[in-house]
């Protein structure tokens, strides 16, 4: 089971979440919500996946670009057949388009996109603010009590 | 309802407004803009059938108008970056406004920019002949190529400034799917891949834009330092210097305020936002265009000081030229687009109107057009074998093409407008809570 929790005003979600405790809590609403208690902090590695695209492209195409001078020397005005200064320019641009693609990857996944997962569909479209949180068998009653003395306008119950 | 859900309902209800409807003032524009574009399309196919005789191009100047606005719309494209990458990294609140219209003059600048190389080709359908593989005789491209440093920096700044435009659409398209219905519903629903508004999409969202402000801002500078690459990897008389990057990124970033400032001109009279786009947006775009213009002098200054005090004759034949030659008035009218028409708007307070800043923003784009004009004429006009030089005219042919991709670029924003909320609904209620 779990419970969603309407909220007109951030003060008394942030209230709510004190009291509930903030595990496996998940805020919903229409625009970003700072919450001042700490509360929904989401620590994640996006841009170790950007660094880590870079990286593996920049890399990548580097020796690729090597290995294609290698395959076939082409002789360019008496310059040197392998130099990292002109394959530098596409490189550097391979790492970028890396970096744009691990920052993809990144938000799709902190951002658990395609996990079929909705919250509360009037969420996207209203000035009210919605807590999820899971609640045990036995545990409803003494919660919703708990979120309505926080400031809940309305809870819901229902199956996970 | 509360008094701030009722704002909110109202700043949605402003910001959706424009979708809705189309009068017949907007037919009117974009089956104008439609009709130059198709023009612009028939002279292409022209050009394809007849081939590149049918152009102004011929020895020694092999580059003109399609080189020119190449080089001129990469430089609009940098719109995007600079007002929402920088502002945003800087966090400055007054951006929030203006960022989706300067994105997405980002996206279709390039859009219009990268078709050049293209037109330019004239035998268009060999351009896969750039991309990394080998041919029959296993021979690959040219990796040290300008060219092909061309396709690769717009192929990549095309690629993150879709997702940098894309990212903070995603919350607007759920609110549309919620509030549209029909088939613009499901499209709107597709694209918002599930947004739910939970406090882990925010996080993402909020971590996914610094990290594109950072990786955008990097490949925007390197794009323009590319095609200043084009021109200075050569050896000719004013191309090969080594300040031509920088001075491409800063004309770059001068000429993309200059037209984000006309676009948002536009987007508040006639989509009615007068509300959101207020003065203090213009007067902050003003100054950074007073700031860039200055900039500008200076790169211009030191580049043309340098030529003249080397007194190379091979660089002051072309020098000339741009000086008092064929095209000293060209140059003329360049510095007083550039500098003294901006500087005197915008450096006078009192003077410093939105009507002034938009009168400043035309006059930059035109000095901008000039003086891509300048730096690829004179030199291939002038070419060190005197005997050679030659003259440029450019045909019917370049300039409905030209005239083209300026109706592209209106008509892509017409139907842009029409498709998504110009102002980020949500960024903007989160400034207005803030």
């Amino acid at each position: 089971m779990k419970l969603t929790a309407k909220f007109a005003a951030r003060p008394a979600l942030e209230a709510a979440l004190r009291s509930a405790g903030c595990e496996r809590t998940v805020v919903y609403s229409a625009k970003p919500v700072e919450i001042a208690s700490g509360a929904a902090v989401r620590p994640g590695r996006m841009s170790l996946l950007a660094v880590a695209g870079a990286v593996a492209a920049g890399t990548g195409m580097t020796l690729f670009m090597l290995w294609t001078q290698s395959d076939y020397p082409l002789v360019t005005g008496g310059m040197p057949i392998k130099s990292l200064w002109p394959i530098g320019v596409i490189s550097y641009e391979a790492a970028m388009l890396g970096a744009v693609f691990g920052t993809l990857l990144g938000f799709l996944l902190e951002g658990r996109f395609f996990r079929n997962k909705s919250g509360p569909g009037e969420a996207v479209d209203s000035a009210w603010l919605f807590l999820q949180l899971p609640c045990p068998g036995g545990e409803a009653d003494r919660l919703i009590e708990q979120l309505r003395a926080a400031g809940a306008v309305s809870v819901e119950q229902e199956p996970d | 309802m509360t008094p701030a859900a009722a704002a909110e309902e109202r700043i949605r209800q402003d910001l959706l407004r424009p979708l809705s409807g189309a009068g017949a003032g907007y037919c009117a524009a974009a089956a104008f803009c439609a009709l130059i574009v198709a023009a612009g399309a028939v002279a292409w196919g022209l050009q394809i059938d007849r081939g590149m005789v049918v152009t102004g191009l011929a020895r020694p100047v092999y580059w003109g108008f399609y080189i020119v606005n190449f080089v001129f719309w990469i430089g609009i494209s940098h719109a995007g970056t600079l007002i929402s990458a920088i502002l945003r990294l800087t966090d400055a609140g007054w951006r929030k406004p203006v960022t989706r219209a300067a994105e997405a003059i980002t996206l279709f600048a390039l859009m219009i920019g990268g078709m050049f190389p293209l037109i330019h080709l004239g035998r268009v359908w060999l351009f896969y002949w750039l991309l990394p593989y080998p041919n029959e005789r296993l021979l690959w491209p040219n990796f040290r190529s300008p060219l092909v440093w061309d396709m690769t920096a717009i192929l990549t700044y095309l690629a993150g400034s879709f997702l940098y435009l894309y990212l903070p659409l995603i919350p607007d398209f759920a609110l549309l799917a919620k509030r549209t219905t029909g088939l613009r519903s499901k499209i709107c629903g597709l694209l918002s891949l599930g947004w739910s508004g939970a406090d882990y999409q925010w996080h993402a969202l909020e971590r996914a834009n610094k990290l594109m402000a950072v990786i955008i801002l990097a490949i925007a500078v390197s794009v323009h330092s590319v095609v200043a690459f084009d021109f200075s990897m050569s050896l000719a008389p004013m191309w090969h210097s080594t300040i031509f990057a920088p001075y491409f990124v800063a004309g770059a970033i001068f000429s993309g305020i200059g037209a984000l400032v006309v676009v948002m001109a536009a987007i508040r009279k006639f989509l009615r936002l007068e509300n959101y786009l207020r003065p203090v947006h213009f007067d902050n775009l003003g100054k950074l265009l007073l700031l860039m213009s200055v900039v500008w002098l200076y790169f211009t200054a030191s580049e043309h000081l340098t030529v003249w005090y080397g007194n190379n004759p091979l660089e002051m034949n072309v020098f000339q030229a741009r000086e008092h030659g064929g095209f000293g008035l060209a140059s003329v009218l360049m510095v007083v687009c550039n500098f003294a028409i901006p500087f005197v708007l915008l450096g006078i307070r009192k003077l410093r109107t939105i009507p002034t800043i938009v009168f400043s923003g035309f006059s930059v784009l035109a000095g901008m057009w000039l003086e891509r004009f300048l730096i690829v004429l004179p030199t291939l006009a002038n070419p060190p074998l005197r005997a050679a030089a030659g003259t440029y005219l450019p045909s019917a042919v370049e300039l409905v093409i030209t005239a083209a991709t300026f109706a592209s670029m209106a008509l892509l924003y017409l139907l842009f407008v029409k498709a998504v909320p110009i102002i980020a609904v949500w960024e903007y209620e989160h400034e207005a809570d803030g």
